[in-house]
């Protein structure tokens, strides 16, 4: 089955609707295979099995043709600023001397000014790879699920073992120098219900990070979370994400929770930086090591009929995927969403959640997210211990002139 | 920049607003929410949509190498 089969939007609405612009976050899988096997990987444990097929790592010839596909795409829209992300698979696993090779292509060929990331399982971080990300200035995100029992209970290598300690000698090697330190951006934990967030939170502030962002288990309707029996377990990822967020409030460390953050943004009006949250239009693309754009790279979680946009660098421009309605469907705002969603009082707070969270066979995508109780809890909560902070904070409302 | 806040669009009352222009982080005696309101502040305001392109251009879960 096609990606066009696929339910993205309701009836009646096309790209013509869509508040359509640019892309500017660029997520180039540069390595399609992991030394991990982490029990809940949308890739590797995920019914998309594509990558089976693909290059084990981006080729410099796929390479510069994607960034002469980007090059492209940021002269047409007169983009000044990009964010290009080292994915995987294991993104280190392609060795310091192509990752110094991706960053040199990307920079000769792209006319905007490029932000690298990468976004890594770090067991693999040497002083020659840490070289080559100082010197091309790229920041490096960790995946780590709290201290090793938490950690180990799904992210482990092929043998079985944890990467806890792996992940920590990394990281000791990692703060050995300013300049290598200085990369580090912060932690991405998967929320599991068997950890306690007392204990995720202790362990991760204990590694003295700055920041951390939460992601809720890859799941949709199709394949729904693993929950407790009765009411308690409707909510039970907001229960979760609550206790988290007093963890953080009540703890006294100045460190950023991205994903509350975002919420907190926007309950004060404000917007989301994070696609995960809030309806604003998404401007993220996906490049395989192959070359294949693909709209979400999380859609694995979901199958290959909906990652399968049949458009690669080779033979398209990044302006294809904008009349994919896979791409231009998350354009849309609100109007994508079904109508529980667009008659839901949280509607501006959660936007519907992520997308691949509101899959299922029977509606596509035209489904509230499989989360929806858990955010719409987690969204009362901290509105509810927020507000005595803020009526003490308030100012005079502005006045229109 | 237009009231950004739906209760301010929908009727609320005043003391139903709680709208980034109307709170200063300042007056909040918790370190943690405070720091976090004066990022969401300088990433929101004074116009969220030019600080967003121009301060974090990237929006996923992927952005910044996370």
């Amino acid at each position: 089955m096609r990606a066009a089969a696929v339910a993205w939007l309701p009836k009646g609405l096309g790209r013509n609707q869509a508040a359509e612009r640019p892309f500017y976050t660029f997520l180039l899988k540069v390595a399609s295979r992991c030394n991990l096997d982490c029990s809940y990987c949308y890739v590797y444990r995920g019914p998309d099995q594509s990558w089976r097929h693909r290059p084990q790592f981006m080729s410099r010839e796929v390479a510069t043709l994607a960034a002469g596909v980007i090059a492209a795409h940021v002269v047409e829209h007169e983009v000044e600023e990009i964010a290009l992300v080292f994915h995987g698979g294991e993104p280190l696993l392609a060795g310091p001397e192509r990752l110094n090779e991706y960053c040199q292509i990307v920079r000769s060929t792209i006319p905007a000014k490029v932000e690298f990331g990468l976004q890594t399982n770090a067991t693999l971080l040497n002083e020659q790879l840490l070289d080559v990300l100082a010197n091309n200035h790229v920041s490096i995100g960790i995946s780590l699920d709290g201290g090793a029992p938490e950690n180990d209970l799904n992210r482990r290598t092929f043998d079985g073992s944890g990467s806890y300690d792996l992940v920590v000698k990394a990281l000791a090697l990692l703060r050995s120098r300013p300049e290598w330190s200085r990369l580090f951006g912060g932690f991405l934990a998967v929320v599991d219900l068997q950890n306690d967030p007392h204990s995720v939170y202790d362990s991760l502030v204990s590694l003295g990070i700055r920041s951390l962002d939460l992601l809720l288990p890859d799941s949709h309707h199709d394949a729904p979370p693993v929950r407790p029996l009765g009411d308690q377990g409707l909510t039970a990822y907001g229960q979760w994400l609550s206790r988290f967020f007093d963890c953080w409030v009540d703890g006294g460390n100045e460190i950023e929770v991205r994903y509350f953050e975002e919420i907190m943004a926007l309950l004060l009006g404000g917007s989301s930086s994070l696609e995960a949250i809030g309806a604003k239009s998404v401007d993220i693309i996906v490049i395989e090591t192959d070359g294949d754009i693909e709209a979400v790279d999380t859609l694995k979680m979901v199958g290959r009929h909906v990652t399968n946009l049949g458009l690669n660098v080779a033979k398209n421009s990044i302006d294809d995927a904008l009349e994919h309605p896979a791409v231009y469907s998350r354009m849309l705002g609100y109007a994508a969403l079904c109508d529980t969603c667009q008659n839901c009082p949280d509607l501006d707070y959660c936007g519907g959640g992520y997308v691949p969270h509101r899959y299922g066979h029977g509606n596509g995508f035209l489904n509230p997210s499989v989360y929806c109780a858990d955010l719409r809890y987690l969204i009362s909560h901290i509105r509810t211990r927020l507000q005595p902070y803020l009526t003490a904070a308030r100012t005079s409302l502005p006045r229109p002139s | 920049m237009e009231p950004v806040h739906p209760n301010a669009k929908e009727g609320g009352t005043e003391d139903d607003v709680f709208d980034l222009k109307v709170i200063d982080p300042g007056k909040i005696d918790n370190q943690v929410l405070r720091a976090a309101l004066e990022r969401i502040r300088e990433r929101c305001l004074p116009d969220p949509h030019v600080s967003y392109y121009t301060k974090h251009s990237s929006h996923s879960r992927y952005s910044k190498g996370w």
